[in-house]
């Protein structure tokens, strides 16, 4: 068995052609674990070899637009493709206040939709969900588990935006740190200690520094490259997946930036600048 | 000037790796139309260079949530990428009856992020909505206009979803109908008559007529590939766009049998069986210039 952790959408709120929306896609075996559901989230799914209808559960780390905004897509997918209606009640897990209680209400919008879809092909007109919100943990907690994979939310720091929260994924395979929309801090050394894979959000501050200082304010809750770089040196993570790409590389030469950058925070092990879908196994035959 | 119309999105409910959902954006001039708004279509008029600040006004067809699952994030990302504050709201329009009901409530929810977006960023401007709402016409009926270039909307038949209608665009280059979600009906062929480009939506009523009793029920409110044919062919129209394509296609043989009904159908102009961002002058300008992308980014540096 193995475990591939697969970035749905690298992209950000400003809209480029070839990045979704903020997304994370986490496979063992038959277990899909898809973490926040930006923009474009269900194409995606369905190019890794996945769908809506095979999630087992979904995660979200705050209630940032462009990491929610595919999530209704995912739900009414999931019910739209269910069509012999033998599909598990999806689990959706967030943490509690705004990102909670968007969920609660998003279905509501959808009722006319979902009537007239019911009365047409004799369906149960309620997507299966299962909204189980969990308070935002001080230390590393499992919020989900099944035989052989448990999740872990942890806090991370994303001010102004309160409660957000980073996942940490351990299969027989090894463990994956998704760091959901943070500044560098121990708060994420604290999950992602002993982690095979971070994916890590990243932006790089020298570009966003020159900008005129009423334009800087994402520089105050983004993780900056050469941080990265030194944390993940100091954690020894042998590979870091960089995503939710500020500002967006649109070819190799933008790319290397962010490599340079981080590389003169002392990381020194795999490094990708990731696009859509780029993925990586653990626990190959070795 | 030039007009031209592209497929934002050529897919339905059921996703696909590469077919984002329901929409088609004409162009004339600075005019940019957007007809339905399904998933991931923000990300398709990013590939279609438009800077969605800049987008003019977007129309619904139905109130089926494949049509609509993109449009908070559009209107959402109008907002968040108008760092000047300086955009007008964006004008949606739609059909009175649910579909006006679900666009008056699309910023539900988000009351949250856009709070802690604007209080961060210093905006002094809020997402606001900017719906406009007809009542369905027995007959194709203006409304929508800017200068030379009218829109007009048609009822068309999609029950048991009411409320239905198709849209046409008449620039001083040509005119494009779009059908929306249909039957092939008298009513798309009154509101297509004379246009220069129609974008069809296509069921092969064949491959359904294999599956079992209770899949075939789309079967009721969509367009068959060879009426599509009769019909396009009866009204003379040189260039036939299909798109909402069920089944989805995954190869060029796949598109071939779509291609062969409608031929058996009778049509003989141009035919397409679109993918994402398949574009095509409408009327006779040519295709219009596109640096939208590129000039707006240069602009806000």
């Amino acid at each position: 068995m193995t475990t591939t952790v697969t970035i749905t959408g690298t992209g950000t709120p400003l809209a480029t052609a070839d990045r979704a929306g903020a997304g994370v896609l986490v496979r063992h075996g038959d277990t899909h674990l898809q973490f926040d559901a930006g923009r474009a989230t269900v194409n995606r799914l369905i190019a890794a070899g996945s769908s809506p209808a095979d999630l087992t559960a979904l995660f979200l780390t705050h209630y940032h637009s462009d990491h929610l905004v595919g999530l209704q897509d995912v739900v009414l997918s999931h019910w739209t493709m269910d069509v012999y209606n033998e599909a598990e009640v999806l689990p959706i897990l967030a943490p509690n206040g705004p990102t909670s209680r968007f969920c609660e209400r998003m279905l509501d919008l959808w009722d006319d939709d979902l009537e007239v879809r019911a009365l047409h092909n004799h369906r149960d007109p309620r997507p299966k969900i299962d909204l189980r919100g969990f308070d935002t943990p001080e230390e590393p907690t499992t919020v989900w588990s099944n035989a052989e994979v448990r999740v872990l939310a942890a806090p991370v720091r994303h001010e102004p935006i309160i409660g957000a929260v980073g996942y940490r994924i351990e299969t027989p395979d090894g463990v994956v740190a998704i760091s959901g929309d943070t500044v560098v801090c121990d708060e994420v050394a604290a999950f992602a200690a002993g982690a095979d894979v971070v994916v890590y959000e990243a932006l790089r501050m020298d570009v966003i520094a020159r900008r005129p200082p009423d334009k800087r304010y994402i520089m105050h809750y983004h993780a900056d490259t050469r941080l990265i770089g030194k944390q993940m040196a100091e954690l020894d993570i042998p590979v870091v997946m960089l995503t939710h790409l500020i500002p967006a590389p649109s070819n190799d030469a933008e790319k290397q930036p962010f490599i340079d950058e981080v590389r003169e925070g002392g990381y020194r092990g795999t490094l990708m600048v990731c696009d859509d879908l780029d993925t990586v196994t653990l626990g190959e035959d070795q | 000037m030039s007009t031209s119309v592209t497929i934002t999105g050529t897919g339905c409910p059921i996703p696909d790796g590469n077919r984002a959902g329901p929409g088609a954006l004409v162009r004339y001039d600075d005019l940019t139309l957007q007809f339905d708004v399904g998933r991931s279509t923000v990300q398709r008029l990013a590939g279609a260079n438009v800077w969605i600040p800049n987008l003019t006004a977007a129309f619904i067809t139905h109130h089926h949530s494949d049509h609509l699952t993109g449009l908070a994030d559009l209107i959402l990302t109008h907002w968040t990428m108008d760092r000047t504050d300086a955009a007008p709201a964006l004008p949606i329009i739609a059909p009175a009856g649910p579909s006006a009901d679900y666009v008056a409530t699309v910023l539900d929810g988000w009351e949250a992020d856009i709070e802690v977006r604007a209080t961060h960023a210093g905006r002094t401007t809020r997402p606001e909505l900017d719906l406009q709402t007809f009542e369905i016409p027995d007959h194709p009926t203006e409304i929508w206009r800017h200068g030379e270039v009218v829109v007009s909307a048609g009822q068309v038949r999609h029950e048991p979803c009411p409320n239905a209608v198709g849209y046409r665009v008449d620039t001083p280059d040509g005119s494009v109908a779009i059908s929306g979600d249909t039957r092939v009906c008298d009513e798309v062929a009154e509101l297509a008559a004379g246009v220069d480009v129609l974008v069809y939506e296509a069921m092969r009523y064949s491959f359904f007529r294999d599956l079992p009793p209770h899949r075939q029920y789309v079967m009721d409110y969509h367009a068959d590939t060879h009426e599509i044919g009769a019909q396009a062919a009866e009204l003379g129209v040189p260039t036939l766009i299909l798109t909402h394509l069920i089944p989805a296609p995954v190869d060029a043989a796949e598109k071939q049998a779509y291609v062969d009904e409608v031929r058996a159908g009778g049509y003989r102009g141009e035919l397409v069986v679109a993918d994402d961002l398949f574009t095509c002058a409408v009327g006779t300008g040519g295709l219009p210039e596109v640096r939208e992308i590129v000039q707006a980014a240069a602009e806000q540096a």
